[in-house]
């Protein structure tokens, strides 16, 4: 399943996150909605008089009614499977030695960064609002240590508390091998 | 009245040719789209079920709406 994230030898893969389902569920109602837009301005002149010769249109010439609403349709499920793509490659992959977060943000727009979990200072979780307090996601926010000191920051990620324990002790198991490593050396 | 200008939107291009020049947009952004699609999946996605199923969703979904457009467009008179 890893295999086009290349793993160093004996590099066991802990746990991969996606965004929260509420994350992708919000957008892609969106596009839900998007899908209905027609039948609503239908309806709206409809019911509107001034307008009526538009509907008038529209219903004397099926060909061009039945067009747009294909070529709408057609367009709303385009932005749906781009914000599918853009929710299934998006995702932190924590390993023993080290976390690799891949940010999708659009199609043409992706960062893969990688640190190992000795060079992390610290994680820090940030859940704010009623439905992430609820739905239990939030933002996960990690830190590392060293000359290049980088951020690395996600937003909607499920549990954030949950990932933020599995990273600490999997940095506290990584720490201790290396510390027992170095003095075995010794 | 409103038929007539929408017809010929004031340029004399009959609505036949507008939704044929129309289709021929969407096929190609439709084309650019699904190429990008698939290589996004393709290179980057870890799950092989899962791309797979992605993308026999989008080309059964989308590719009979763009065939139906391009019905609309040349059969439609």
């Amino acid at each position: 399943m890893f295999e086009k994230i290349e793993l160093e030898p004996e590099e066991k893969v802990l746990t991969t996150v996606r965004k929260h389902w509420f994350v992708i569920f919000s957008q892609l109602i969106g596009t839900g909605f998007m899908i209905f837009v027609p039948l609503f301005i239908i309806l709206f002149l409809t019911l509107s008089p001034k307008l009526s010769g538009i509907v008038q249109i529209l219903q004397n010439n099926l060909q061009l009614g039945s067009f747009v609403m294909i070529f709408w349709l057609l367009m709303s499920l385009l932005s749906g499977f781009m914000i599918w793509t853009g929710y299934y490659l998006d995702l932190w992959l924590i390993t023993d030695r080290r976390i690799i977060v891949i940010n999708q943000i659009n199609f043409f727009n992706r960062t893969v960064s990688s640190f190992r979990l000795e060079r992390l200072q610290d994680v820090n979780v940030i859940i704010k609002g009623l439905i992430p307090t609820f739905l239990n996601f939030g933002t996960l926010h990690a830190h590392t240590a060293g000359n290049n000191e980088e951020e690395f920051t996600t937003s909607g990620l499920p549990d954030p508390r949950g990932l933020q324990a599995i990273i600490q002790k999997a940095t506290d198991i990584r720490l201790n091998n290396l510390g027992h490593l170095t003095y075995t050396a010794e | 009245m409103y038929l007539d200008q929408l017809t010929s939107l004031g340029f004399h291009f009959p609505l036949n040719t507008i939704l044929i020049f129309v289709f021929y947009l969407m096929t190609g952004i439709y084309a650019v789209f699904s190429f990008v699609l698939y290589y996004h999946w393709n290179e980057y996605a870890l799950d092989a079920t899962v791309t797979k199923n992605t993308l026999v969703a989008y080309f059964a979904i989308t590719l009979p709406l763009l065939l139906a457009l391009g019905l609309i467009a040349f059969l439609g008179n």
